[in-house]
Order: structure tokens, then sequence, then C-alpha cells
């Protein structure tokens, strides 16, 4: 009701119509930035109107057309469909501007997110089932991922989505494959890219210059989330050495050793073929290293089923560390408590759920990305703020969540958007099965909140500036 | 599974006789011609911006899924080559910048359209221009793939097949370069890289004389059929009796699509020039300096001209050169006349297909010789006639170039 006049006024406000496409949807707000874009939170107008997170990917400085790293994700996205990877809904392309648009279902929470709440606000570790099924989610979709040929190269926390939304409640969503490849039968060398995966959840193998991807190095990032999942902060917190070549990641070692001891020949038969290990022979090899070890680190009885998988995970011998497949199949997910669909609620539970706040939203920024200098118009929307009580079991909010109708009239002056759906291509392209699958990639929100806590013991922490690698 | 966009996109060959290209008036010929001439842009544009041949062959490989998709006569092939290599240097992993990719296809239009070389401001509103149109090209083309642009090339198979069926090492480059021509072709939308490759083993074969088994027959081994494998040898063998493609305007609005700033201003003044038929002066001044800027641009062309030459030759001997007593081969035979009798629109092609074969039928002697001098004397006399509707500038270009190339020719054979 109130949306519906909103649109009359703007319209009579307006010579120019809204581009068809974004007419599906109303705008809430943005809710990250980064890198390649925006992201906006939208929502579907006809039922059932469910959360979208629209990904903007604007035009290059360089004028060099539609981004690599938008195609790769495009093209990726486009080829899979499994219940635990983000689910590409529609891409809009707008040749007035040249800007793209990807729209995603959305996902509520980040393992990013939900780690920094119980680490700020809940004072304790999440509980063995949440972890459980958090981490067999992940390995469930990484599976998927691996079976076809994919690695991701850059799985951290705030890549890993979990769903607010009501049927797919506390379900893992894997995000952001603009760095993803398929390595069945590259034409050239992937670590041609240059170095990829965020240096706290990077592999040694690709610390010490190995030039050979392959799945392991998900495996390795699979492990420091883990142990982020147990202890509440990153395992190997390093700092990143920044050139224009392949640096030597000192630091990181360093964090690495000092945890799981130095490596050797007989453990890493291979680790002798890696550039970097002579200078590792005159950094690293001179000191002496007491390693505190593993089991001490994340509080884990050395015996214990999880223990033993994570000590997999964290193999140095990318050969013999564990794949996903294998690590599905672990002990420790056949004893109880069982994984399951929902991570947040177990069908019985023993503990009490944690209630994680929403992610916030800016309404004052418009849809092209520059900020309202009008104050916001607050629009009545219980009924989206019902939804949203009701899907988080939350209490009713003390003020409803505003709808600027400021941005409505803005975005009306963009002409000659075009909206591509798939479906309409059904005779030459395969239909994505129709799941009710959601998500959103998360590395700008990431960058934007880590710039607002610059204090949270995350201070050596770059964000990796991916337009250099590519 | 993870390529199961690309098994999706391929059509009959019933389909692409109702391509969006015919449906806007364009007739199979020109739309052929047009093809190949866009695929030649890519591979020579690809070799100037020093890209692997991966790119080009992936660029070829989305030039023709996109002309199923859409009308020469809406999207001309100069941009839209253009943007294919640019789309393909991305996907590959070789990006290049736009203005690296305009330079180099406008220094193409020039030398190939006979246009003055000219400095391209990269600061100019045309530059600008071209940059947009690049873009939007791009993002068309990906809208059209529906952002699936994975593509399989026949090339990596072929190592593979070789070794399997123990050939000797020369029909390695032979299938080799089968492959890359074919990608001038809509084979590579009609088959799948499999196949193409059974069928360019298959006819480098035939072309050194090399038996490969047939009870069982090889080709099931590698998961593809002999008629696929007869029509891709038909779909090449017919690439190469076609003459070298030139551009040919079909845009519908009328407006050529053009990299030089100066083509506009150039036909404007032959325009005039129609107008004023007393100024025979000027006409042949024009002429002059027409002649001059060819003999000038001969010596550049020389080299690619030899290079389509060679592989347009490659392909020749390889029909040239039936393995006698080739059952297989008879019966390959049949089904081409069977096909060409069914088309009335190629009764010109059918007469000269009819010599060939009678030529290839007889041994080496001097009536093959004759039929071969008929045959080209024949293509060249359709050329003329064809450009003689034309602008009378473009016939006197063309016919220049023609009596280059017979002069090559000759020099070839004495060379022999």
């Amino acid at each position: 009701m109130g949306d519906g006049s909103s649109s009359r006024s703007n319209s009579s406000n307006s010579t120019s119509e809204k581009p068809e496409w974004l007419q599906q949807y109303n705008l809430v707000g943005k809710i990250g930035e980064g890198t390649y874009g925006l992201v906006f939170l939208a929502r579907t107008k006809t039922p059932p109107k469910r959360p979208i997170a629209i990904k903007k990917f604007k035009q290059s400085k360089d004028g060099d057309g539609v981004s690599p790293t938008a195609i790769r994700e495009i093209m990726l996205l486009r080829e899979i469909s499994h219940e635990n990877v983000v689910k590409l809904v529609n891409v809009h392309i707008n040749f007035a501007d040249m800007s793209l648009y990807l729209a995603f279902d959305y996902a509520e929470y980040d393992l990013y997110e939900i780690i920094r709440h119980h680490r700020d606000k809940v004072g304790h570790s999440l509980n063995t089932y949440t972890v459980k099924s958090l981490l067999w989610q992940l390995l469930n979709g990484l599976n998927y991922l691996h079976s076809n040929w994919i690695i991701h190269r850059d799985l951290k926390p705030s890549n890993i989505l979990v769903m607010g939304d009501a049927e797919e409640h506390g379900i893992v969503k894997i995000a952001d494959f603009g760095l993803a490849r398929i390595y069945q039968a590259p034409l050239k060398p992937l670590s041609d890219n240059g170095v990829v995966v965020t240096i706290w959840y990077r592999a040694p193998e690709l610390l010490l210059g190995s030039k050979h991807y392959t799945s392991a190095v998900d495996m390795w990032a699979v492990g420091c989330i883990f142990a982020e999942l147990l202890t509440l902060k990153p395992l190997f917190q390093g700092a990143e050495a920044k050139s224009s070549q392949n640096p030597f990641q000192l630091d990181q070692l360093d964090k690495i050793f000092k945890i799981l001891g130095h490596p050797t020949m007989d453990k890493w038969p291979t680790l002798v073929n890696l550039p970097h290990w002579q200078n590792d022979v005159q950094h690293i090899q001179a000191h002496k290293y007491d390693s505190v070890g593993l089991h001490n680190v994340v509080h884990l009885n050395q015996k214990s089923p999880a223990y033993d998988l994570l000590s997999k995970m964290l193999e140095y011998d990318p050969l013999k560390r564990i794949t996903a497949s294998q690590a599905l199949e672990h002990e420790y997910f056949r004893m109880d408590p069982l994984p399951g669909r929902n991570a947040f609620v177990a069908s019985q539970p023993m503990e009490k759920n944690v209630n994680y706040p929403t992610r916030p939203v800016d309404t004052n920024t418009d849809f092209e990305g520059t900020t309202s200098i009008n104050p916001p118009q607050a629009v009545a929307a219980g009924n989206v703020a019902g939804n949203m009580a009701g899907a988080h079991g939350m209490g009713s909010r003390s003020m409803p969540r505003p709808m600027v109708a400021h941005n409505m009239q803005r975005m009306q002056q963009s002409q000659g958007m075009m909206a591509y759906n798939f479906p309409a291509q059904a005779g030459l392209n395969p239909s994505v099965p129709l799941q009710q699958q959601r998500g959103m990639a998360q590395p700008h929100q990431q960058q934007q909140l880590r710039r607002k806590d610059p204090g949270m013991g995350m201070s050596g922490y770059a964000p990796p500036n991916k337009s250099r690698r590519l | 599974m993870i390529y199961t966009a690309i098994d999706n996109f391929y059509l009959s060959d019933e389909q692409l006789k109702a391509s969006p290209s015919r449906k806007d008036g364009i007739d199979e010929t020109t739309e052929i011609s047009l093809r190949i001439y866009g695929c030649d842009l890519i591979q020579e544009g690809g070799i100037l911006l020093k890209l692997p041949q991966a790119v080009m062959a992936t660029g070829q490989v989305l030039f023709q899924r996109f002309y199923c998709k859409k009308s020469l006569a809406k999207f001309d092939v100069k941009i839209v080559a253009a943007s294919c290599v640019w789309l393909a240097s991305k996907l590959e992993e070789n990006p290049k910048k736009a203005r690296q990719v305009i330079i180099v296809f406008h220094r193409m239009e020039c030398r190939r359209e006979n246009l003055p070389l000219e400095h391209l401001d990269m600061y100019a509103k045309k530059f600008s221009e071209l940059k947009v149109e690049l873009s939007r090209t791009e993002r068309h083309i990906l809208k059209e793939m529906g952002f699936v642009c994975h593509v399989e090339h026949p090339h990596k198979f072929i190592s593979n097949y070789l070794a399997t069926l123990e050939t000797p090492p020369e029909l390695r480059q032979e299938a080799w370069n089968l492959a890359n021509d074919s990608l001038r072709t809509t084979l590579c939308v009609r088959f799948r890289s499999e196949v193409v490759a059974c069928g360019v083993v298959y006819a480098a074969a035939r072309r050194f004389q090399v038996p490969l088994p047939e009870n069982p027959p090889w080709w099931k081994a590698f998961d593809a059929d002999k008629s696929s494998i007869d029509e891709v040898c038909r779909v090449l063998a017919h690439l190469y009796s076609l003459p070298k493609a030139q551009y040919i305007s079909v845009c519908k609005d009328g407006k050529p699509f053009t990299f030089s700033s100066r083509s506009g201003n150039s036909q404007g003044q032959s325009a005039t020039k129609d107008l004023l038929p007393g100024a025979g002066e000027a006409v042949d001044t024009k002429c002059t300096a027409g002649s001059a800027n060819n003999d000038l641009k001969d010596g550049m062309v020389t080299t690619p001209h030899e290079k389509a030459t060679d592989s347009k030759k490659s392909g020749t001997e390889s029909n040239s050169q039936p393995i006698v007593g080739d059952s297989s081969y008879e019966r390959s035979k049949v089904g081409d006349r069977e096909r060409e009798s069914d088309r009335e629109k190629e009764r010109g092609r059918e007469r000269d297909r009819g010599r060939s074969h009678r030529g290839r039928d007889s041994d080496r002697d001097s009536d093959r010789e004759r039929d071969k001098l008929k045959d080209r004397s024949h293509h060249r006399s359709r050329d003329r006639l064809k450009d003689s509707g034309g602008h009378s500038d473009k016939s006197r270009h063309h016919s220049s170039r023609d009596r280059d190339y017979r002069d090559s020719s000759k020099d070839r054979r004495r060379h022999h």
C-alpha cells in the first residue's frame, strides 16, 4: 500500500520510466561496498516476496568493458547448482552506463559476523551442534565444487554465508566466485593469476611459492575456518607483505610454524621443490620454534575426533591433506550431536539458541552509489518488519525500517537498462533448477565493517586489492 | 555437470539455414562469406595483438555462436569480431586493453579496404565512440551467450587421437591446420569438438593416404559417427573452394560500420564525383592514386596472402589426392553428389564440383591441367561479374588484386 503510493508519486514527478528489470524489486538500501561496486538489499514485489542482494559491477576506470572477474563469476554460477552454494537469480545489464547487476538470493548472516557476535556480545563459543553443522554444510558444498573441477581459492569466514530466510533458515552458502577456477585442464598455470586467497587462510604450499594449485588449498582454508569457529579468532593471523611480484610471506609462515611446528622433508617430501624454501632456510630454519601445539590453541583433546579432523585439514603436505569427500565421512560427523540442515536450531535443542543481529542497511545511498543529501523520508513498512521479526525470532523493533522514496526518484533517471532473464533462454541454455537457494557475496560487507572496527585485533590485516591481482 | 551449457549450444544444418541474418534478407553465400571474413579478422587481429592461438580459437567460436542468435544486418561483422577477440582475451587469461584492440582493428580495416593509413587520435570523439561501441557489443555477446562462454576446441583431442591410432607424425600438423580452418565455418556450432577432431583426423589421413582401421571402425572409439565425419570433410572442402572473403556492408540502416574517421568523407567525395559525370580528369587522378596505394599495399599484403593461399592449397591438396580404391571414399562421393543435386541455388558450384570430380577421377595428365585452368578462369569470371554490379572504383581495385593473384600463381607454379 505504502509502496504503491510512493511509486505513484514518483512517477508523477519524473518523465522517465523505471528500468524494466528494476521494477520487479523494491529497493531497501545499501548493505555493502567493495572494490567492484556496491551491494544493495531489495525485495521481490511478486509473492513470495523474498529478499534479494543486488551486486553491482561498476565500469572500470580504463573503460575495459565487463571485468573478467564478473564474467568468471557469472559463468561458474550459471553452471552450478547446489543447496550449499549461493544462487545467482538474475543478471541485469545496463547498456546506458555499461554497468552490470547480479541478483542473488539474500543471506542475512555470514561466518565473520557470527564469530564476531560471539566474541564481542555473547562471550562464549558457538555450541557444538552449530559448529558441526556449519562445517558439514561447508564441506558438502565444497565437495560439490571440487567434484566439478572448481576450486574456490578465496574461502574465508566472510565468504561463507548463512541464510536467515524462514524456508532456508540456517543453511550455509558458499559465495564470491570471482577468484574461482576450473582446474581440470587449464590452458595456463593457475599461479599466473598471482597469489590469491586472503593471507590468513592461504595454504603453506602457496606461501612457499608453489605453482601447482589444487583443491587442497581450499581444504587448508576450511581448516583455518574450523579453528576460528572454535576459538573465535583467526588461527594464523599474519601480516601480508605487499609487492608487485610474488613476495616471500615470512610473517604468515612464522605464525603457522609457531603453532604447527617446522615442516620437515620426512613429512613433506616435495617441500624441497618449492621456490621459497631456500629463503626459508635463511630466515626460519635458523630460528628455534617451541611449537605450542595445535591442540593447545584450539583447546581440543588430541585424541578427540574433532582434533583428528582439524589436524588432517591442516596437514602440511597437500597430497596428504584430507579431501572434502573424505572429511564428510569423518568420525567427527558420525557422533552426537549429528549435523543438521538448520545450523542454528537443532531438531532436539540441547542449548539455548543464539539470535544474531541482522545486517546494517544504509538507506541514504541511492542506486547510483551517491549519498543522498536530503534526509530520508520514513515510510511505514510494518509488514516487512513483521516478517523479519517472525523470521528471526526476535522481538518487535522499536522503530520500523524506513523505505526511502527518494531512491526511487533518482532511479528513474536511468534509461536503457535491459533485463536478462535466464528462463527466457530455455531453448539454448540449461534452466537452473528452481530450488529456493539464496545467498550473496560478502567481501564488500566485510571490507566496510572492518574499516569501522580498526581496533578489533585486526590492525595487521589489509583487505586484498583484487583489481591489482587480475 | 560443468559443461552442460556447451552441450546445449548445437544446431542442425536446417536451423542454421534459418539464421537471423537469413530472416533479414541476407543470402546464404553472403552470410558464409562474412562469417569467414570475421574469423579472418579475429585470427589476424589476435596475431597483431600477440595473443596465444587459444584466444583466437575461442574468439572465433564465440563469433560463430553470436551470429546464430543475432543478424549480420544489425551487428556489423567488424565490431563483433573486435569484441569477440577482446572478450576471448579476457576469458583465456590474456586480457588486452580496449585501446589496443581498436588500434589493431583500425589498421586492418585501412589495409583491407584501401583506406589511407591515418593516425588514430586517442583523444578524438571517434575513438571514444569506438570504445563505447566495443563495450556495448561485448555486453550483447555476453547476453546472447547467457554469460556461459566455455569453449572446447578440437585441437585438444587431435594429439590423443593420432597417438591412439599410431599414425605417422606428418598427420599432426595437417590435422592441426584443418582444425584451425574449421573455426571459420559453423562446424563448431553443429558438432561436438570430439566429432570435429575425428573429421580433421580423417581428412588428414586421406590426404596422406594413411589407412585407418575400419573393422571395427576407428571413429566409434572416439564417440563419433561416420555421417558427421563426412559432413565435416564436406564443409572443409567447401570452405577451400570459396574465394577470399571480402567485406560487404549489409547494415540495415544503410550506414556501414567503420573504424576509420575518413571512410565517411571518402564516400561523400565519391558520391559527389558520381553526381558530376563530366569530371573525367578527377576520376583518372583518383584511379592513379588508388593504383599507387595498391602497389604499396601489395607489398605489405603479400605475406598474409601467401599464408591464406598456403592454407587453402593445403586443403586443395587434401582433396585432390583421394585414396584409390577406398570404398568408404566412393560412398562419400555418392553422398556428396546426392547433396549437390538437392541444391538448386548452387548450380554454378555444382558444375564446378562436377568438373573437379572428373578431374580427380582421371589420372594426372594434360586434361586435368586444362580442367584446373578452366575452373580458375570460370571462378575469376564470376568474381568480375559480381564486381561489375558495384562501384567502378571497387571493381578496378578488385581486378588489380586478381591480376596480382594470377601472377603469384604463375610464380608458384614456376617454383614447383
